[in-house]
């Protein structure tokens, strides 16, 4: 099934550190943004400041507005209010620097692998393919690379969506819940995937993930999106490889799922806090 | 690796005997019974035509029809006929499904185009383009392009519908991908609403063959001077029932050969598709 192990992953970073193409990410500048669908206000006047590299994590309860918030960022949807700046220009509909990856691979089913990850690249047949093997290496995948998608497990094609947006060295990537259709297990190891990745490039990085976990394993800073407002801006100053086990980090990931849970969702109420809650680890 | 050798389907009951004369046996048998029954009824037709059992001018002998068509082709009429027949389906599948592709995707990629035109096309679908007939000798008289047209309108429709269709169920997802990643126009038809709707396209390929075929049967009823249709109603003004069996049975092959083509390029096209792949 191809399991990346630790010590593909250490062969991975190696290679990729000694790669001399070091693109800063791109800053972000949100302000007053705000998107209605008709009745419902899903985003209400959020302003934002994002630095270049940094490596952002949004969570909060389903319906809350962060994938929203990532459509508008990548162009797909149109805010209702307010003006979204990246390094200080104004947005236009698909930034070129700019990488989405979706929840789903959606890889094209009529393409090869390679053919997937090649996608939208420049060039003559055979550059295209030299790119497109690298970043299949990249992501540990180079002898599927002939293969049709409908061959590959779920997490082999979420690497590979990985590598396609990663082939055209975005400055900007934006993960919309990428890995919740993933095993526990493959999820981990895309995690470490990701950090290496995103280390080895420096673009600047959102994720929007409803796994509170997710977040403080990855992220510099952690936003709460509470009813299309901002609610919480944590910073994760962690050392990297981020250890699960350690008290700062769990300290964290419980700061921020009691902030989580605090609040009621729109049904109703919720009980009371009651210890113990480290096994609880999806807020939505 | 693209697809996976073509296997033999397993199948507990023949496979899982232990002795290998066995199974080999068993296999032979399975392959062998499905033509008992055509095998069966050939013989007795045979044996009732020879006995008298059965008029031949109600259904000639087996053996007289093969005589038949060996004549037939040794005489060169068996080749002029097919070809004048193949060449009608081939013109007029090209004209119908050439304009019925075209427009099935002018009004799938645009919704002005289909505001205007679908509605339209739709309520023309609705008369029987058989029906046509005594209009059609009126407007083209017993030439060529009345046949044509036949065709091509019997045609037109199914890739019409099929194309249309196809091209609006693309999955919006991967159209969504397509724009993220710099895809537009162009580059998008081509990479991914193209293909997508390939597979409904192919089914329209496959039901207009199938119409073409009965349109052309029909067609070269009405004052034909060449084909298959022509050498049929020749035949029956003669009585000659072999000679109108084998046109059936050189229908019956030809329909099949175009189904075979079809199903030739579904599977070179559609490779990718795991519904399609090994079949």
């Amino acid at each position: 099934m191809g399991i990346i192990d630790s010590n593909e992953v250490r062969a991975l970073t190696a290679r990729a550190d000694a790669s001399t193409d070091h693109r800063t990410g791109v800053r972000i500048g949100l302000q007053g943004l705000s998107k209605r669908y008709g009745e419902r206000e899903v985003l209400q006047s959020l302003s934002l400041d994002i630095a270049a590299g940094e490596f952002v994590a949004i969570v909060g309860r389903s319906g809350c507005g962060k994938s929203t918030l990532l459509r508008l960022l990548a162009g797909l949807e149109t805010p209702t209010a307010g003006t979204i700046s990246l390094d200080g220009n104004a947005l236009h509909d698909t930034h070129d620097s700019l990488r989405l990856m979706f929840q789903d691979a959606r890889l094209l089913p009529w393409k090869t692998v390679a053919e997937n990850v090649a996608l939208g690249l420049p060039g003559s047949v055979r550059e295209r393919r030299t790119a497109a093997l690298t970043a299949l290496a990249d992501v540990g995948l180079t002898d599927r690379a002939d293969e049709w998608p409908s061959r590959l497990s779920g997490g082999q094609r979420q690497r590979v969506a990985l590598a396609r947006a990663l082939i055209h060295k975005p400055r900007l990537l934006l993960l919309d819940e990428p890995l919740g259709a993933l095993d526990a297990l493959t999820r981990i190891e895309m995690h470490a995937l990701i950090e290496r990745l995103w280390q080895a490039q420096g673009f600047t990085a959102l994720l929007v993930t409803h796994d509170v976990s997710e977040a403080v394993a990855l992220a510099d800073r952690v936003l709460l999106i509470e009813d299309g407002a901002l609610a919480l801006d944590l910073a994760a100053p962690l050392a990297r490889p981020r250890e699960r086990a350690s008290a700062h980090f769990t300290a964290l990931e419980d700061e921020v799922l009691r902030r989580v849970l605090q609040h009621p969702p729109q049904e109703g109420t919720v009980p009371p806090i009651t210890a113990p809650f480290q096994a609880w680890r999806w807020a939505a | 690796m693209r697809t996976p050798q073509r296997q033999r389907k397993a199948d507990p009951e023949t496979d899982d005997v232990k002795d290998p004369k066995q199974r080999s046996a068993n296999r032979g048998l399975e392959s062998f019974c499905p033509w008992l029954v055509p095998v069966a009824i050939l013989a007795s037709w045979q044996i009732a035509a020879q006995l008298g059992w059965l008029s031949t001018r109600i259904l000639p002998a087996p053996s007289a029809v093969v005589v038949a068509a060996w004549a037939l082709a040794t005489s060169g009429e068996l080749l002029v006929h097919l070809q004048a027949s193949f060449v009608r389906a081939a013109i007029g599948f090209a004209i119908g499904g050439g304009i019925g592709f075209f427009l099935g995707l002018i009004n799938g990629c645009y919704r002005l185009a289909e505001n205007l035109f679908d509605t339209t096309l739709q309520m023309v679908r609705n008369v029987p383009h058989l029906a046509l007939i005594p209009l059609v000798i009126l407007w083209f008289g017993i030439g060529e392009e009345g046949k044509l047209f036949l065709v091509a309108l019997g045609v037109f429709f199914p890739v019409y519908l099929n194309t249309f269709h196809g091209i609006r169920s693309v999955d919006a997802a991967l159209v969504e991908m397509g724009r993220s990643y710099g895809l537009s126009g162009w580059s998008l038809f081509r990479h991914v609403i193209l293909p997508g709707a390939l597979p409904n396209i192919l089914v329209g390929v496959r039901y207009a063959l199938g119409f073409m075929w009965l349109t052309l049967i029909v067609a070269e009823t009405i004052a034909a001077s060449s084909g298959i249709g022509y050498m049929a109603m020749n035949a029956r003004e003669f009585l000659q029932t072999d000679i109108v069996v084998v046109a059936i049975l050189l229908y019956a092959v030809l329909g099949k050969l175009a189904d075979v083509a079809a199903r030739v390029l579904e599977h070179r096209l559609l490779r990718w598709n795991t519904a399609y792949a090994g079949r």
